[in-house]
């Protein structure tokens, strides 16, 4: 049964060609942001941690900085 | 309203609602493929082939829609010089030529068994392949001028250009004869594809909308960081 489910009618190499595309290169590029996001994050956060304490005490309010500084904790 | 669409005033929501669709991910993406390969019938004609058409016809609408808001957003960003729908455009094009690239490949794997051919110059793929070019003039734009105000404004441009395209896609199987088969869902005459079918479709295709929504939020959060953090530069 679980062969007849993979071999898809005699369909399987195109049918699982195209799911196992498609799903490699979503993930592919969720892969690539995620990485891009956590090193831009990491490195806004090591510019503010090298920041003189009053330039990062007047910034400290705004949203963006306060929603990072939230989330690294 | 642009000033509620603030990078600032959206960066703390996009957290929240990163968490939220991945989690709703998570429950539909199985769903939708449990559905579409094993559930869903045969077709007479088509056999176990047609199970193709859940991931290429998702892939092909997503496409479509991510160009109609870059098209949309280079229109407002021209007429109301806001930064913000530039970096829109950003987040979306690389998206948007993935999935023009998955329609175009998982077309080719379905058109094999169907019509006997991996390619036809036909207006429905030409046209497909076109708005792969213009997605990739996007984005190459946006890589290769490293002047912010130039590349969007050059981007933008393309954007607008290429929009002539989207009627075009939509309508060539209607305008000139091709192997492509007219659209089966309709929204306003009757759709003939049946339920049983239709369900896999629909579920499929939210799971990839919601798949969009989130590799958007996290491109869009990254251009903003790179943008706050140069700000943080000139401090």
């Amino acid at each position: 049964m679980i062969t007849n489910m993979l071999n898809m009618g005699g369909y399987a190499l195109f049918v699982w060609s195209a799911y196992i595309f498609s799903f490699v290169f979503c993930l592919f590029l969720y892969i690539r942001v995620k990485n891009d996001l956590t090193q831009h994050e990491r490195e806004f956060l090591s510019k503010l941690k090298f920041m003189p304490y009053k330039k990062l005490n007047a910034i400290r309010s705004r949203k963006i900085v306060r929603t990072v500084l939230a989330k690294k904790g | 309203m642009f000033k509620l669409l603030n990078p600032s005033n959206t960066f703390s929501f996009i957290n929240t609602i990163i968490k939220h669709f991945t989690s709703l991910l998570i429950i539909i993406l199985p769903i939708g493929l449990i559905y579409s390969l094993w559930i869903s019938p045969v077709d007479y004609l088509q056999g176990d082939s047609v199970r193709i058409m859940y991931v290429h016809v998702p892939s092909a609408w997503l496409s479509l829609s991510c160009y109609a808001f870059i098209g949309l957003s280079s229109v407002i960003s021209f007429l109301f010089k806001n930064k913000n729908f530039y970096l829109i455009n950003k987040s979306l094009a690389p998206l948007g030529l993935m999935f023009t690239i998955i329609a175009i490949v998982t077309g080719s794997l379905w058109g094999q068994p169907t019509w006997g051919a991996w390619w036809a110059w036909d207006a429905r793929l030409t046209s497909m392949l076109v708005l792969a070019f213009f997605y990739f003039f996007i984005i190459l734009t946006y890589k290769l001028i490293p002047n912010f105000e130039l590349s969007n404004k050059l981007a933008s441009f393309v954007a607008i250009i290429g929009l002539i395209n989207l009627p075009v896609i939509k309508f060539s199987v209607d305008w000139w004869p091709t192997l492509h088969q007219p659209a089966s869902i309709n929204i306003t005459s009757s759709t003939t594809i049946h339920a049983s079918m239709l369900l896999p479709l629909l579920l499929m295709f939210a799971a990839l909308s919601i798949y969009s929504v989130l590799i958007f939020l996290m491109k869009y959060k990254t251009e903003i960081l790179k943008i706050k953090t140069k700000g943080l530069n000139r401090l």
